[in-house]
């Protein structure tokens, strides 16, 4: 196997994100629960991968595991430590996100290099020579030419973008990545050349991964463990290879059922 | 089997700032009464231009040229505008990936389909809206008669998405040209709509084209599969067939990259295709129309 720990990185303990809907000018404001308690460990250099459809909750989730959103109710832990107790600064260096599309992830006026070093600049404390070495660095894991460090987005292609989103996430040497539909927007070729990267980042940095996905074959293909979300909570959690070999839960049937992958060839 | 579409060696050229860019190169398309032909390629392939010029949708200032174009005895390139605007919705119609951009937010549902079809028939309103309320019943969309007076807003995806197909079917058109029209969907509702267009197509006999970036979609619906690479059709045949003795290299590097079920990193390997430093494929996607 891939040799995971059973330690938790990250904790979510009890976590729900209500949003208060609009009824219109004489309407009632009703209530959404988009997270309607949901708990979860991330281990230590695991693969977890969310899955479920629109409106699940997931993305959600992802936004108050990177502390962009506050939980309405209950609390996140990183090693222990209550998430809002943390700096802001400290907890963005050590954990990172990889957004879906990298077409407006990434900001059409700076450069490759700024866009890289973005994270150094903002925790600062690292000079510039020191920032442009990790840059490069980075550049040459990814197999980035070193030409590209003064491209803008607008002059690369949809893989080289999310390669420059991925280059950002690591260079403040996160432990954990927190990866949004990261190859839906790509074309599969790319989708496999990313995953794979993604794989071997892992093992080369000591990562830790949160993905989400809605494509199962995906999932199947990297994750250690897999939760299912549907409506707010999660249904299923488990061994990655056991989930997909027996899902328990009647909506991950449904799911597996739906999903529509190639034959496999002989 | 009748052929409905019949399109041979079609040329789409786009004017940039660095001269004509070749879009399709020489494309043929058969597709007959009752037959579903796939075609599948990744971004900037020309897949989507191929339709569109079938349909006649692009800019004036992009040239389209086909030794042949017809659409059952009609020989489409020797048309004119209106008569082109006649035959859409009227014996072509087209389904787009993303309803809520392809139907008009600010009219009803009910309105939109019966505009269409008193487009091209003259008939009183009521029978055009017992045709809508028919159609909407058809596509499988819970109390037809209600939804007639919702706004596409107020509906789900998927059922935005059946609104597209009752409105592309009002007419009984010949052949139905799908554009990505699942790739929008949430899984369980793509299965849904994949067996409906399925259904559809075999109750009435239509012929229809359907493209996708996804080739796990395309070998469920389609019974043909042309495979396009940089504006050429470089592969294809039956989907069985294709599945199991891709000729071409791309064909097999494109099924290699696909993640299928029961692969696991590390004892399975997803085949990339080798990304070049060099390629820079902004040119061919931002002249997409």
């Amino acid at each position: 196997m891939t040799g995971t720990g059973t330690v938790p990185v990250m904790e979510i303990r009890d976590v729900r994100r209500t949003y208060r809907l609009s009824g219109g000018m004489f309407g009632q404001a009703r209530m959404l629960d988009a997270l309607a308690g949901v708990s979860l460990d991330l281990r230590r250099g695991e693969v977890l991968a969310l899955v479920g459809e629109s409106g699940s909750g997931k993305s959600t989730l992802s936004r108050i595991l990177l502390g962009l959103e506050a939980p309405t109710s209950g609390e996140v832990f990183l090693d222990g430590m209550p998430v809002s107790s943390i700096a802001r600064r400290k907890f963005a260096a050590r954990v990172q996100p990889v957004f879906q599309d990298p077409y407006s992830s990434l900001n059409p006026r700076k450069t490759v290099r700024q866009l890289i070093e973005m994270p150094l600049v903002i925790a600062g404390g690292v000079p510039a020579s020191e920032r442009l070495a990790r840059v490069r660095e980075l550049l040459d894991i990814l197999r980035m030419p070193a030409r590209m460090l003064d491209a803008y987005p607008s002059q690369m292609s949809g893989g080289q973008r999310q390669r420059v989103a991925i280059a950002r996430a690591l260079i403040s040497r996160p432990e954990i990545v927190i990866c949004d539909e990261p190859t839906s927007a790509l074309d599969v070729s790319v989708q496999a050349e990313v995953l794979n990267l993604l794989m071997e980042l892992r093992a080369e940095f000591g990562l830790t991964y949160l993905f989400i996905s809605h494509d199962l074959a995906v999932v199947e293909y990297i994750a250690d463990r897999v939760a299912v979300m549907q409506e707010g909570r999660i249904v299923e959690l488990d061994e990655a290879e056991r989930l997909f070999a027996g899902p328990a839960h009647d909506y991950t049937r449904r799911l597996l059922a739906s999903a529509l992958t190639v034959p496999l060839a002989t | 089997m009748t052929t409905v579409l019949s399109v041979r060696n079609l040329e789409v050229s786009i004017p940039t700032h660095a001269g004509p860019l070749a879009a399709v190169r020489g494309v043929d398309l058969q597709v007959a009464a009752g037959e579903t032909l796939g075609i599948v390629g990744e971004s900037g392939c020309g897949k989507s231009v191929t339709s569109m010029a079938v349909m006649r949708l692009l800019p004036e200032r992009i040239s389209v040229t086909a030794d042949e174009m017809r659409l059952g005895e009609t020989d489409l390139t020797g048309l004119g505008e209106r008569q082109m605007a006649d035959l859409r919705g009227e014996r072509m119609a087209m389904i787009f990936q993303e309803p809520m951009t392809a139907l008009n937010p600010v009219l009803t549902v009910g309105r939109q389909l019966t505009e269409t079809w008193l487009r091209h028939r003259r008939t009183p309103m009521k029978e055009a809206r017992e045709r809508a309320i028919d159609l909407l019943d058809r596509v499988g969309i819970p109390h037809p008669r209600e939804r007639m007076d919702v706004y596409p807003h107020q509906l789900s995806g998927g059922l935005r998405q059946r609104v597209m197909i009752a409105m592309a079917l009002l007419c009984d058109p010949e052949l139905i040209i799908a554009d990505e029209p699942t790739t929008a969907l949430d899984v369980t509702v793509q299965a849904q709509i994949l067996d409906l267009l399925a259904g559809l197509q075999q109750e009435r006999g239509l012929a229809m084209v359907f493209i996708s970036h996804d080739i796990g979609v395309v070998s469920r619906i389609a019974h043909r599969v042309q495979v396009m690479y940089g504006g050429r059709t470089v592969d294809g045949g039956p989907v069985d067939d294709l599945l199991r003795h891709p000729r071409h290299p791309y064909t097999r590097a494109l099924l290699s990259s696909v993640p299928r079920r029961g692969m696991r990193w590390g004892r399975d390997t997803l085949g990339a295709i080798r990304w070049s430093e060099d390629t820079d494929d902004t040119a061919t996607r931002e002249t997409r129309p």
